[in-house]
């Protein structure tokens, strides 16, 4: 089997480059069926790799799927195990090829594939079928037949599950996503959280790694989305991400972990964690994910008393969904108590849908510490009379506790006293020490070197190795389809999947 | 069960409660639902069962067992969801947790719960919007805040958690007073600490060793600035090493 296949690989990398510039009027359909068929014929070796690749251009493919290109192929001439396979597959494709338009079609394909149709039947293996099944259903999801999808998507899961086969978690994985879309879609994501569950408790006793980072990104998804914030943070301690996920998803964990932590208050570990979903995203392409993480690194940036540069702001794909976020930037900056609350107003809307209101809301403190640190910079000395206007606070004591608890909080370094017994108090601020005295530099300097070995380590880890084995005994021939099939694979890598988000 | 049922509720509505007749009777309730032959229909029961629930909750605050009152909140929530149409003390419930989970300092709790009220219920809901207030005020140090929404809470269960939080707040505002202030007349003090005479201020000054010179406090505000900076040799030492570790690594 595997020198047949590799033949017809070799003559697909032969034809390939040279299709759309000879004859460019050629029918887009047929191009996609016979891509879909050498994706067939490699995914019938059934081996992990080969699933890996096969799906890791599902992007591309999905935009080619068209009624008539699934009906093409699943009236091909592929022979299933199940013998009801196909028929049950037309019934999801509802169509009736128009035979006219269809024999020209089929006469230039036929050429290759027909002779060697004629010797033996080509049967296809468990993994061409759930590929076949799956590549319908994200074509009944394009055309929102959600119902339909879901009925297949169920019937993907069973089939897969009988098997119980390692290389089909791919598949699964895949399956579970859409069938998760679906859901959410049609708003009933809480309701199957259960099936979830139960389902991640099987893929993480299994090992199938795939299935459960897709499950748990989901769950939390779920949770996130139904405001159930203690169980999304349970299921963050309980459940160990697998390592080998692939970036996409550990995008989304990351993303997902970032915000329970925001909630719990635990800022530093946020803004690590929404760090690592931006590195994580691929690099062109899920705008909209990275514009939503780049709002909460924003915002976690301003709640940790970090003020974000001014180019994050600039940059094309931010600028006009950050806007109301360089607005905040401002009021925080400046420590504008009006500011804030008329951004806070205006913008309430906004933040509402972006879930960010109540750390917004939350920044107001900040507000106040900044304004009062900006106060002692300028002043040596006021009267906290003075400082209660600066405020727009209508009352001396609150302001009074207020910058007493600055004080106390190490905020500013500054003392409350007065000149004459029971005379009005004032702030008088103490001279500012040389911070290059302090050990302060040194743990700066540490802490950016820690960064750096830290990012080194994980692009260490991240680097990912081809399979080792058979490459002692490849022909020159094999070596060669190889290379191609690397260069290939390297193209694909560099557009990743942007559809997927 | 509809007499005990019917008790229960009457029991509770006398003031002052009564804190066994009310214990005895939830126990009266609780094994009447328990016993197979209620002789109710079900919404009955499922509305008997939120009586002996949220009497529960609120019984563990009349008595001021917090651990019990944790308990029974978590029970009241589950019943909600299970129950929705019967949640019309849902607020109450919840701005009595909130106010829990604050007067125990569970500040990240307290947003976890808090993220679960929609945005509008916080502002709009009494019962809701004062333990925002109240935390809000906390966080900005508005301490004086805190003790004016004690004249207006929605709930008279409220005010044993604000009462609570008082003693917190007492403690934050002394250390406070403590790093700020060279000197306080006893009378500012008094005032600041939040105590209505200088007998209760005194003796709680006396408890944390401030000093009294006449009738002034006088707190030293310690020269930490003026320490030389000392090579902390160990930690440098420590982190060099990681460094040559990683560096190892690398090359």
């Amino acid at each position: 089997m595997t020198p047949k296949a590799g033949e017809a690989a070799v003559e697909k990398m032969e034809v390939d480059p040279v299709k759309p510039a000879a004859e460019p009027a050629k029918d887009e359909n047929a191009i996609a069926v016979e891509n879909i068929k050498d994706q067939l014929q490699s995914l019938d070796k059934g081996e992990e790799h080969l699933v890996a690749r096969v799906l890791h251009v599902l992007p591309k493919t999905r935009r080619q799927l068209n009624d008539a290109v699934l009906h093409k192929l699943c009236t091909s001439g592929l022979i299933s195990h199940d013998s009801a396979f196909f028929d049950n597959l037309l019934k999801f494709v509802k169509y009736t090829p128009p035979a006219v338009i269809d024999e020209p079609m089929d006469t230039t394909s036929s050429k290759t594939k027909s002779p060697r149709k004629g010797v033996r039947p080509v049967y296809t293996s468990i993994e061409s079928d759930c590929y076949l099944r799956l590549l319908v259903l994200i074509h009944l999801f394009a055309q929102k037949k959600y119902q339909d999808a879901l009925l297949l998507g169920e019937q993907q899961l069973t089939a897969i599950q009988n098997t119980d086969k390692r290389t089909l978690d791919g598949f699964a994985a895949k399956t579970l996503y859409f069938l998760c879309v679906i859901h959410e879609r049609e708003g009933k994501l809480f309701e199957i959280r259960g099936v979830l569950n139960s389902r991640l408790r099987t893929a993480t006793l299994r090992h199938f790694n795939e299935s459960q980072a897709v499950l748990i990104c989901w769950l939390l998804r779920c949770y996130l989305i139904n405001r159930q914030y203690q169980s999304a943070a349970h299921l963050v301690s309980k459940v160990a991400f697998p390592e080998n996920a692939t970036n996409n998803d550990l995008a989304r964990y990351m993303y997902y972990q970032g915000r329970i932590k925001a909630l719990q208050l635990d800022y530093n570990s946020a803004a690590g964690y929404f760090l690592q979903a931006q590195r994580k995203a691929p690099q062109e392409g899920a705008i909209g994910f990275k514009q939503t993480v780049q709002k909460w690194v924003v915002v976690i940036g301003l709640l940790q008393g970090e003020i974000p540069e001014r180019n994050v702001f600039r940059q094309p794909i931010y600028r006009k969904c950050l806007a109301q976020y360089l607005d905040l930037t401002h009021a925080v900056r400046l420590g504008d108590i009006a500011k804030f609350n008329h951004v806070l107003e205006q913008h309430r809307k906004v933040f509402e849908a972006d879930d960010t209101l109540t750390l917004i809301v939350r920044l107001r403190q900040n507000v106040i510490k900044t304004a009062i640190k900006q106060i002692s910079l300028a002043y040596s000395r006021i009267y906290i009379k003075d400082i209660a206007k600066k405020l727009l606070m209508d009352n001396e004591t609150e302001t009074e506790y207020i910058v007493a608890k600055a004080i106390a909080d190490d905020a500013i370094d500054a003392v409350i006293t007065s000149d004459v017994r029971d005379g009005p108090r004032y702030m008088q601020s103490s001279e500012t020490a040389d911070i290059y005295r302090t050990s302060e530099p040194q743990d700066h300097f540490d802490t950016r070197i820690r960064y750096c070995l830290e990012l080194h380590n994980q692009a260490v880890k991240a680097l990912r190795y081809p399979p080792k084995k058979k490459i002692a005994v490849e022909s020159i021939e094999q070596a060669r389809e190889r290379e191609q099939q690397e260069l290939e694979f390297a193209k694909e890598l560099a557009d990743e999947d942007e559809d997927d988000f | 069960m509809a007499a005990a049922h019917k008790n229960l509720l009457a029991v509770w509505a006398k003031e002052p409660k009564d804190v066994a007749a009310v214990e005895k009777a939830l126990n009266d309730l609780t094994t009447a639902l328990g016993s197979a032959s209620s002789g109710l229909d079900e919404k009955q029961a499922a509305l008997a069962s939120k009586d002996v629930y949220e009497i529960s909750v609120l019984l563990a605050i009349v008595k001021n067992d917090f651990d019990s009152f944790d308990d029974y909140i978590n029970q009241v929530n589950t019943y909600y969801t299970m129950v929705p149409q019967n949640s019309e003390n849902k607020h109450l419930m919840t701005g009595l947790q909130l106010m829990f989970l604050l007067a125990f300092n569970r500040l990240s709790d307290f947003h976890m719960l808090l993220e679960q009220v929609p945005q509008r219920e916080q502002t709009s809901n009494a019962y809701i919007s004062t333990p925002v207030r109240i935390e809000q005020s906390l966080m900005e140090g508005a301490y004086n805040k805190v003790v004016l929404t004690e004249k207006n809470i929605p709930s008279p269960f409220y005010s044993v958690f604000i009462r609570i939080m008082l003693d917190t707040i007492r403690r934050e505002i002394a250390s406070s007073i403590e790093k700020s202030f060279k000197s306080l007349t006893a009378k500012d003090a008094t005032v600041m600490l939040l105590f209505d005479n200088d007998q209760k201020m005194l003796k709680y000054a006396q408890d944390r060793k401030w000093r009294l010179d006449g009738n002034r406090f006088v707190f030293e505000v310690e020269a930490a600035q003026d320490k030389p900076v000392n090579l902390d040799t160990v930690r440098i030492a420590t982190q060099t090493l990681f460094y040559a570790k990683q560096l190892e690594q690398i090359v």
